[in-house]
């Protein structure tokens, strides 16, 4: 049969030409802190209540830099579009994705990530509570939940079980630990408030 | 009829550890801190070296296509390193389609890996990747396993596209159709009231598990070293070196790292087996840049990954008389194996045959090769869930037509342990609770106060209409298959170590292993125990961490390690004690007197009189002409909101003829994860979408591959265990990693449609779209 | 197809002014950057006619607040989802913005995710996302309108492309009448959602359903505060309870005498290229009262003009969807 080529486009990860060299801007014009904008930069930010400085270049998100260069490897990437929740951390106390959180953003922000259980104690009660409550199975998308949990747990500490659940609705489990992890969450919740730690 | 099976292992009165609810898992707080490496968090300072090469993949987009040249001096110019089918050798293909791991001519499936390429940085992979430069001649590709067959199809591979071949190292070679025929089926049909026929079919997914299936692998010393998020070590790394023409011994599947867990695993769903492509490749370009090479998938190279789960069309026609007896059993079904799969469905087919006991059959299974996928495979189980969607919703269907309780029907029929045996072979069921794990289920859900009749919802409350379901359970797991092997090691200092083949991919086989080993050895706390796993430099071969037999195989290779400690331990404690070996035995602790139990030591002491560590080492053969099924039920209760297609559970109960619940937690675990994070996926969100057009994959991502969240979280799961000692086991247990997910889907479909008026669901997954078709059927005959 | 970023610049600048400079001078190669959770997908998955070279970080410029007057709601442009949807006075007085920001996507994404990103973010259609060659990315055909146009494809018909405005946010901006502030380099301009938002248009030679130009940046929304009287509702249909987009989504808005409707906007979301009012729906109710009967009559009503897509898998389902929402909506007003 002939061999002609059809137009049928393809899905992905084409073969297609490299056509976005750094330097070859449409616009030629070498106006001023164009160099510096592809440059890396020092950012410093305090993690787990350590101080660290980085060299980041903007493409740099932060679960990179925290995994890579920082070596905290507790923080997953189990997707890397921001769909999944695994690469959740707290940036002043807030959870972000981290893939899709530039690291230079997170310059001057105080970061918490599962390796900060002795600096936090809503997490090491939440850490403890997992344990427990057989919270996690294979484990890789825990961290993502354990944050989430914090920073619920910070800012609502009696939640009801659907303050949970909305807590909780963006971080995807395979191994659907979800009851475990509301039990867990529970469980964390009377020990802070005075049961036993 | 035959006697029974002599009971092989350790059967107390009361147990320490086994089944005690509370024992935690024993890797948690190490993979919840960040101390656990994964595979995907492996750095070269882990392995010895200053850096990697990390590995990308050039993959196919069209769904089959020549190719007709590969042009990789760009890529070469710049210094990445490149590997394609020319660096193999060529001589050696692999697989049940024999193939090699990348093309040599011809791609056929869409996101086929076509070269590798190695760069210093992950970034630079991406950049490494443009450049390569392929150049295909698309053929006409065919998605469809029905369509496949035809005459006209696209052909996959010269010899057409029925898939053949494979070899089952406990029957041979696999041939490309089953077929199972026993008594007349025309009789059968003959014989019945009525016959029900109809398709029913199950959709493409994939198992996306969040650990990406990575992988490490470098050379030194002549010798090949991986680091693998996988759940077949030992197979790996024979298939390997039988590749490479190795030495077994120099191929090494290593998990130990710095730490106390040191490396462990994501889950694997079967998505982890051995995938000897990528291994093979990676070791190539490890050996061609002399470098230590790290593949770390993204999502949508693990989307792509060979393995998703087979879809299968079943054309079904059954036949029963009035009175609620199942007199005619026959199926076809076709099953859309991708490109390079092989013939599956013999578990599926076994399933229909050993569900009932039917006495005409007639089933058959034909395995299609397609350009839908790569590979076909086990996700959680191996066909179990396809077949029983098929077969429930028959067994439904059919029931209702008869005018009978869809339980009662399945009381009727179904196999207990009164003819607990293999209707084909005759080989016997180790052990089997039925009927009593499904009357357990069955009474804990309460079913005779909530069903109401075929296509009558058990309540309605507005636009909101509940309805309840049922399933039954009987699937081929927990096999003490060969090679059953593993060694325990006491320490003079009294800490112990369980070395063993198989892993723990998220179903908490460590810890399993761990209640096993220290019961056996009568302790009463984990402390002292660790567990080595998947590290072909210390560990034997105890074949794969999948059919659900990961449990029982570890137990029985525990018992008879402990047997092995004993003939080198107790001599030197009786010794010491002036009584004979014989009169010892392991208990609380402590090393004890049989008929006098005050006298003894404790272990720790006992411990202290060895020299240097004893190790004692297992093995089992399991007696010929047995089989090891589970049995038991599901049952869900649903609730539709028929304005907006919502569903809800609300209240899901399943029982399992589970033997000996080894660790409590872990089973309760994974019953509701089982249905959380797979069984209702499968049945409500998930498919894998192909555009009909390019045949191109349009949801290779979390987003559109939709498995639950927490919002989907059932009010109330339930359980019932049918528990009894099985012969065949360490400590009575079965397996239950997969069962847990078998049968969830036509249960959900069941109570859908006895909420929806009896619409009947026959297709996979049932989204709102299907909902609301319900509607309009249920609209269009005034019921609504 | 990507997973990490490509090289890109970064530019802070500090104030506004300095933001629209720079949009100004680099033109095609630089996209504005405040959330990023849509833009830094584009990225990753190399959506060939979607990629800048250079990103401008607006989201330090104080367009972060939610200020209330007695006459109406300003929002800046970079406000957080999570901000608006835990804002008292938008719970209270402009209740269906405030459910709205909190269904949209997942907690998490709600942190990041802004007002105006959820105004412009690009259609969430899988051939687009994965670079298909269609009417967005350089090519002239739509794929969905023959391919699989299950979820994210149009209902009501459509011209060049058929892919559905994904905003939960929006379509309750549409339903609160609220206006955008868009700032340029000749200065300030003002919106209705209807003028912003207008439908598939051409804009500096791109297909899009938003009008703001290459060099232009949203500043701010603005939004009406309704009358003592007004109760408002938002209702999302999704596959999941969390993370999915709408399948029909509804929000509405209305003044209600007793029980009697004097005036009602509903707007139907995630089922047309831009959030659509149900006009017809509207006006049969306007003077009605909110019962069970009418409700219906209105659900019917407004999708009355659906034209859903017939080729590829189809959509029609989300007809009954978007008759179950506006149902689901309008019974929350009551």
């Amino acid at each position: 049969m002939s061999a002609a080529t059809t137009t049928i486009v393809s899905v992905a990860a084409v073969a297609r030409p490299n056509n976005t060299a750094v330097a070859e801007l449409a616009t030629q014009q070498k106006a001023p802190g164009l160099e510096d904008a592809f440059a890396a930069r020092v950012i410093r930010m305090r993690v787990n209540g350590k101080e660290y400085s980085a060299m980041v270049y903007p493409r740099d998100t932060l679960v990179n830099v925290l995994r890579e260069q920082l070596g905290l490897i507790g923080t997953k990437r189990p997707c890397n579009r921001g769909e999944c929740g695994g690469c959740t951390v707290l940036v002043n106390n807030v959870p972000v994705l981290s893939c899709t959180y530039l690291a230079v953003r997170a310059d001057g922000k105080e970061i918490l990530t599962v390796e900060g259980r002795d600096y936090d104690k809503i997490l090491k009660t939440l850490q403890d509570a997992w344990v427990e409550a057989d919270a996690s199975q294979c484990g890789y998308c825990q961290p993502g939940q354990l944050m989430s949990a914090t920073a619920l747990l910070k800012r609502n500490p009696t939640p009801s079980i659907d303050e949970i659940k909305l807590a909780m609705s963006g971080n995807l489990c395979r191994c659907g630990t979800y009851m475990n992890i509301i039990e867990a969450i529970q469980l964390a919740s009377s020990r802070l408030r005075g049961g036993s730690s | 009829m035959s006697e029974p099976l002599p009971v092989v292992g350790i059967k107390k009165d009361r147990y320490a550890l086994v089944g005690n609810k509370s024992v935690v898992r024993v890797d948690t707080m190490d993979k919840i801190t960040g101390k656990a490496v994964y595979t995907y968090d492996i750095n070269p300072s882990h392995v010895g070296e200053s850096g990697f090469v990390y590995m990308g993949y050039v993959r196919s987009p069209y769904p089959h296509a020549i190719i007709k040249k590969i042009d990789t001096s760009r890529a070469e110019a710049r210094g990445y390193a490149v590997v394609t089918a020319r660096d193999l050798p060529r001589y050696a293909l692999i697989g049940a389609r024999p193939h090699t791991p990348l093309p040599l001519d011809r791609v056929r499936y869409i996101g086929e890996p076509v070269a590798a390429v190695g760069a210093l940085s992950p970034n630079e992979v991406e950049d490494a990747i443009e450049l390569i430069e392929v150049e295909y001649e698309p053929l006409p590709f065919v998605l469809d396993q029905d369509e496949a067959l035809k005459p006209d199809a696209p052909k996959i591979w010269p010899d057409g596209n029925v898939a053949g071949g494979g070899f089952n190292p406990e029957t041979g070679p696999v041939p490309p159709t089953i077929t199972i025929r026993y008594g007349d089926i025309e009789a059968g049909f003959r014989e019945a009231d009525e016959v029900i026929e109809t398709v029913i079919e199950t959709q493409i997914e994939q198992h996306y598990e969040m650990e990406p299936r990575a992988l490490v692998a470098y050379w030194r010393g002549g010798k090949l070293y991986f680091r693998y998020s996988g759940q077949f070590a030992h197979s790996a790394q024979t298939a390997v070196a039988n590749y490479f023409r190795m030495p077994v011994s120099d191929v090494v599947f290593s998990t130990s790292l710095g730490g106390e867990s040191g490396h462990v695993l994501g889950m694997a769903l079967g998505n982890k087996s051995a995938p000897v492509e990528d291994l093979i490749v990676v070791a190539t370009m490890a050996r061609k840049t002399g470098a230590a090479v790290k593949y770390g998938p993204t999502r949508f190279d693990n989307a792509l990954a060979p393995h998703q789960r087979f879809p299968i069309r079943g054309y079904v026609k059954f036949g029963g008389k009035r009175d609620g007896t199942f007199t005619a059993m026959q199926a076809k079904l076709v099953i859309n194996v991708g490109a390079y799969g092989g013939s599956q469905g013999s578990d599926a087919v076994s399933d229909f045959y050993h569900a009932y006991k039917v006495p005409n059959v007639l089933l058959e299974a034909i395995s299609v090769n397609t350009n839908a996928f790569g590979f076909s495979g086990p996700m959680r189980d191996v066909g179990e869930s396809q077949g029983h969607f098929i077969l429930e919703v028959a067994i439904d269907m059919l029931a209702e037509k008869l005018g009978i309780d869809p339980v009662e029907f399945r009381l009727k029929n179904m196999r207990t342990k009164d003819n607990a045996v293999d209707p084909v072979t005759g080989n016997r069921y180790t052990g089997f609770g039925q009927p009593e794990a499904f009357i357990g289920a069955m009474e804990k859900f309460r079913w005779k106060e909530r069903w109401k009749g075929w296509g009558v919802p058990s309540a309605v409350s507005g636009s909101k209409r509940r309805g309840v379901g049922v399933s039954l359970l009987n699937a081929a797991k927990g096999a003490a298959s060969p090679p059953i092997t593993g060694q325990i090691e006491v320490a003079p200092d009294g800490k112990v170590t369980f070395y063993t083949g198989l892993t723990d991919h998220g179903a908490g086989g460590r810890t399993s292993y761990a209640i096993m080993t220290a019961e056996a050895l009568g302790l009463t706390s984990l402390e002292n125990v660790k567990v080595v796993c998947s590290d072909t430099s210390v560990t034997t071969n105890s074949g794969v961490t999948a059919g659900s037999r990961s449990t029982r195989v570890a137990g029985l290779a525990i018992v008879k390690a402990v047997e092995d400690l004993k003939r080198q331990w107790f001599p030197i404690v009786a010794e010491k004690l002036g009584v004979k070996p014989e009169d010892l035995e392991f208990g609380d602790n402590r090393i004890y007197v049989k008929n006098d139990p005050s006298k003894g030591m404790s272990f720790k002491e006992a411990a202290a009189l060895l020299k240097a560590p004893i190790k004692g080492s297992g093995t089992f053969t399991l007696p010929p002409r047995i089989v090891s099924r589970v049995g038991g039920a599901k049952f869900v209760e649903v609730e539709v909101d028929v304005e907006t297609g919502e569903v809800h559970i609300l209240e899901y109960v399943s029982s399992y003829d589970i033997g000996r619940v080894i660790f409590w937690k872990g089973a309760e675990s994974q019953v509701r994860g089982g249905f959380i994070g797979m069984g209702m996926g499968a049945t409500m969100f998930q498919e894998v979408i192909r555009d009909p057009i390019t045949g191109g994959y349009l949801n290779p991502n979390f987003h559109d591959f939709k498995i639950p969240t927490i919002m989907e979280t059932p009010d109330r799961i339930d359980y019932h265990y049918e528990e009894y000692h099985d012969p065949i086991s360490g400590f009575g247990e079965k397996g239950i990693g997969e069962n847990v997910l078998t049968g969830v889907s036509p249960a959900i479909a069941n109570a859908l449609s006895n909420a929806l008026g009896g619409y009947r669901f026959t297709k996979l997954p049932i989204t709102k779209k299907d909902i609301m078709d319900a509607v309009a059927w249920m609209r269009r005959r005034g019921m609504l | 197809m990507r997973s990490e970023v490509k090289n890109i610049g970064l530019f802070q600048p500090t104030t506004l002014r300095e933001a629209v400079e720079l949009l100004n001078r680099y033109g095609n190669d630089a996209k504005i950057i405040a959330g990023g959770t849509d833009l830094l997908y584009l990225i990753k998955n190399d959506v060939q006619t979607h990629i800048p070279k250079l990103l401008i970080d607006i989201s330090n410029l104080g367009l972060s607040y939610v200020n209330f007057s007695n006459n109406e709601l300003r929002i800046g442009a970079t406000t957080n989802l999570s901000a608006i949807a835990e804002n008292e006075v938008v719970k209270s007085r402009f209740t269906a913005l405030a459910q709205a920001a909190s269904r949209a996507a997942s907690p998490q994404l709600r942190n990041m995710a802004t007002i105006a990103g959820d105004m412009l973010q690009e259609v969430w259609c899988w051939y687009l996302r994965y670079n298909y060659d269609c009417w967005r990315n350089g090519g002239t055909i739509c794929y969905g309108a023959i391919g699989d146009n299950r979820f994210y494809h149009s209902i009501f018909g459509g011209r060049l492309c058929y892919a559905v405005h994904p905003g939960d946010v929006s379509t309750a901006l549409f339903a609160f009448n609220a206006r955008v502030v868009v700032v340029g380099p000749g200065g300030e301009r003002v919106y209705s959602m209807d003028e912003f938002m207008p439908g598939i248009v051409l804009v500096d030679g791109r297909v899009k359903e938003n009008i703001l130009k290459r060099n232009e940046i949203v500043k701010e929304v603005v939004i009406p505060t309704p009358p003592q009287n007004t109760r408002s509702a938002f209702y999302k249909v999704s596959d999941r309870g969390s993370i999915d987009f709408a399948l029909a989504s509804v929000a509405a808005v209305a003044q209600l005498d007793g029980s009697t409707v004097t005036n009602v906007n509903i707007v139907l979301g995630g089922v047309d290229v831009k959030p659509r009012r149900a006009k017809a729906a509207e006006d049969f109710l306007r003077g009605k009262g909110l019962t069970e009967a009418n409700i219906k009559s209105a659900s019917e009503i407004a999708l009355q003009d659906a034209k859903p897509l017939t080729f590829g898998t189809g959509n029609a389902f989300r007809v009954e969807l978007a008759k179950g929402a506006v149902v689901k909506t309008l019974r929350m007003l009551a």
